[in-house]
């Protein structure tokens, strides 16, 4: 099919032995790519519950349709397996270069399997694959081992001493962009894989491209000129969310139990902007460049988001925004994410203000060493070692299960759900766990963005699921989530205090009955409104897919079912599907509100199709898995 | 004295992030003094959202708010993306 490589190879490590693996052209219409072709994968090796650290865990890495394509942000790759810390499936994404070097070389993606008996790096050159010996860069930070292994033209994948120690969310990194969630550094860690470098000359045929130049054209137009990704995310990266968060009662602070943080303007964009940034940056082929470069030790590195400023600032009441900055930059060269690294350091500070585990860690301690607590970690020395593990094995441990800020076991994002039921629903019911974008990001539409009520559950389960199925299949086309929010009409945006737009948000928890009818009956959206939503009509202009809005929401719904099977397989229950003790019982200081969770998530299940949080026989008949 | 604070792209077009001012009756008055100060238009500053004290003034009396005086302004842009 054009736009793809056509080819996936499954290595396995254990045996050293690599071949092609079968991918039909059936498949790539009905998952596309990215992380919903990935879970398709999963689910076919995968037959029985299987711990992350199995060497017959899979790890699938794969590149989508538009990678290549030049269509604008569409640089993004995804790396699924089971998780280290949910033992669940998850998908993490990634901006760096590694996934259009891969498709360069050939290959629409890999699959990984076994363990190797010693250090060990793939090398997938120009259809070839050859598996190397890493033993001269175990042990390096990630920017050393891919400035040392292979060529500089190449793209390379690698995990760092967070991955190595299994450290249980460590990430893999390429370039200065990081697969960061859900630990699947350490799942290459466990197999005794380093990285990965790919390069070639391979350049997938486009099926009609001087249409796609045409819509290209006015795509990158469209959101450069957009009031949030051509104006608020290039001037102040997504830290500029900092102060509305603030402001909305949505900031994470002093572990989850508030979402004000009274020091606010010393970590938000703002200052971000005016004091410490160098310049912008962004992913290959983007036009938002909402990536930070600040100073790190004298050295341009790559700045902090705002998951990053949340859980290493407010939630662990920090305002001293140049050690977010340092310990961002040592996370990423450790090869761990930020954001569980954060919220494990505010749990422990938590145990520890209750007398639960003497750990020394203190909320607000101007003399915090971030920088050697990452050390710790990635190295599992002294209270690295515990925090190493994520707040669920830790809770496990010491107590302090109601506090410790997880669903499924991974750690959610920055947005405090107290203040936005619907993210509080999206966290819950997310496959990965507690992650805001397969959550739905409805936070979005709860007061960031445009200006419903976050306090009403209202409408909030249809909209979720439309926005999770939505941003699936965003992700299984290659594009950035980030251009979604371009999708939003910028009026909507610029002119929220107009009595009218006042009046629709009032009106749109109402239609939340109609788009969960909408929901049921997509094959009706047979039609492309490439203006507004303008992936499926790129899609098929590089592939030659006749895919409509409602086949490509179908796909995005596909996608979130099967990685629910795989999870069923695992051996989730909808009693997962849930929220920290302290978001359903305890009211947010300053909004005084909990999650009002079960009706939500009833409705959910309702609109979802899914008896006890299980895809019925009906709905997978429908879906076609 | 009533301080108004701008913040995201308010703050790219004013030429300071902090204003003082005495005297408005309520947020449509104030926002008038701001646009004199600041140079951002009136129509522009009419659709920040707005808190007044950590409110926002769209669960208050909208730009019909009363002040008082020692009221804190914040004037805030909406922004996505994380």
């Amino acid at each position: 099919m054009k736009g793809y490589a056509n080819r996936f190879a499954k290595i396995d490590l254990t045996t050293q032995t690599i071949e092609d693996y079968p991918v039909s052209d059936e498949y790539r219409k009905l998952y596309l790519g990215g992380k919903i072709l990935a879970a398709r994968i999963v689910y076919d090796i995968l037959k029985e519950k299987t711990d992350a650290y199995s060497p017959d865990n899979p790890i699938v890495i794969t590149t989508s349709p538009l990678n290549m394509s030049n269509a604008p942000s569409t640089s993004r790759f995804n790396v699924s397996t089971i998780s280290p810390l949910t033992n669940l499936l998850t998908s993490s994404n990634c901006g760096g270069n590694f996934g259009l070097k891969l498709k360069q070389a050939g290959f629409d993606g890999l699959i990984i399997v076994g363990k190797a008996e010693k250090p060990t790096y793939i090398k997938v050159k120009d259809g070839n694959i050859e598996l190397l010996d890493a033993t001269p860069f175990w042990g390096m930070l990630t920017g050393e081992a891919q400035e040392k292994m292979g060529a500089k033209t190449e793209g390379k994948f690698v995990i760092g001493p967070a991955g190595e120690n299994l450290v249980r969310y460590a990430g893999v990194v390429s370039q200065e962009r990081i697969a960061g969630r859900n630990g699947v550094g350490a799942v290459f860690g466990s197999k005794l894989l380093k990285g990965i470098v790919a390069g070639g000359s391979f350049k997938p045929e486009i099926a009609e491209p001087e249409k796609l130049k045409e819509l290209i054209k006015k795509w990158a137009k469209h959101l450069t000129e957009h009031p949030l990704t051509g104006k608020q995310l290039p001037n102040y990266g997504t830290a500029g969310l900092i102060t509305p968060m603030n402001f909305k009662n949505l900031l994470a602070t002093r572990n989850y139990k508030d979402g004000r943080y009274e020091d606010f303007e010393k970590i938000s964009g703002e200052t971000l902007r005016e004091k410490y940034l160098v310049k912008n940056k962004g992913c290959i082929t983007c036009p938002i460049q909402c990536g930070r470069v600040v100073k790190v030790e004298g050295k341009e590195v790559k700045g902090p988001e705002v998951e990053t400023v949340t859980l290493l600032g407010s939630n662990l009441l920090n305002s001293d925004m140049q050690k977010i900055l340092d310990a961002n930059y040592y996370c990423d060269e450790y090869g761990m994410d930020t954001i569980s690294f954060g919220s494990a350091i505010g749990f422990a500070m938590e145990l520890n203000e209750k007398g639960m585990w003497d750990c020394g860690l203190n909320f607000g301690d101007p003399d915090m060493d971030l920088v050697g607590i990452a050390k710790a970690v990635a190295y599992r020395e002294g209270i690295g070692n515990e925090l190493a593990d994520g707040t669920r094995k830790m809770s496990e441990k010491f107590g302090g299960k109601e506090f410790a800020i997880n669903v499924k076991g991974l750690e959610l994002a920055a947005y405090e759900p107290r203040a936005a039921q619907g993210m509080g629903l999206g966290y819950a019911t997310a496959n990965r766990g507690g992650c805001h974008l397969n959550g739905g990001y409805l936070v979005v539409m709860e007061g960031l963005g445009l200006n419903v009520s976050g306090m009403t559950t209202k409408g909030k389960a249809a909209f979720g699921i439309f926005f999770q199925d939505l941003m699936e299949a965003i992700s299984a086309g290659g594009s950035c989530l980030f251009t979604s929010y371009a999708v939003l009409p910028g009026y909507a945006i610029s002119h929220q205090n107009s009595k009218l737009l006042r009046a629709i948000f009032k009106l749109i928890p109402y239609f939340g009955g109609a788009v969960g009818l909408a929901h049921k009956f997509l094959g009706i959206l047979a039609l492309n409104l490439p203006s507004m939503v303008p992936y499926p009509v790129a899609i098929n202009y590089v592939t030659g897919m006749k895919l409509t809005l409602g086949e490509y929401l179908r796909i995005g719904e596909r996608g979130y079912n099967l990685e629910r099977l795989v999870n069923i397989r695992q051996g989730l229950t909808s009693d997962d599907d849930t929220l920290p003790k302290r978001l359903l019982e305890e009211p947010q200081i300053s909004n005084k509100s909990v999650v009002r969770l079960d009706k939500m998530k009833n409705s959910y299940y309702k609109i979802r199709g899914w008896k006890d949080g299980v895809p019925t026989e009906r709905v997978r008949r429908k879906l076609k898995i | 004295m009533i301080t108004v604070s701008l913040y995201g792209l308010y703050r790219l077009k004013a030429t300071d992030a902090k204003y003082e001012f005495e005297g408005a009756k309520d947020v449509k008055h104030l926002l008038t003094m701001v646009e004199q100060a600041s140079g951002i238009p009136y129509k522009e500053l009419k659709q920040a959202v707005i808190f007044v004290n950590g409110s926002p003034i769209d669960q208050l009396d909208m730009f019909s708010t009363k002040l008082h005086g020692g009221e804190v302004i914040s004037i805030v842009s909406p922004a996505s993306g994380g």
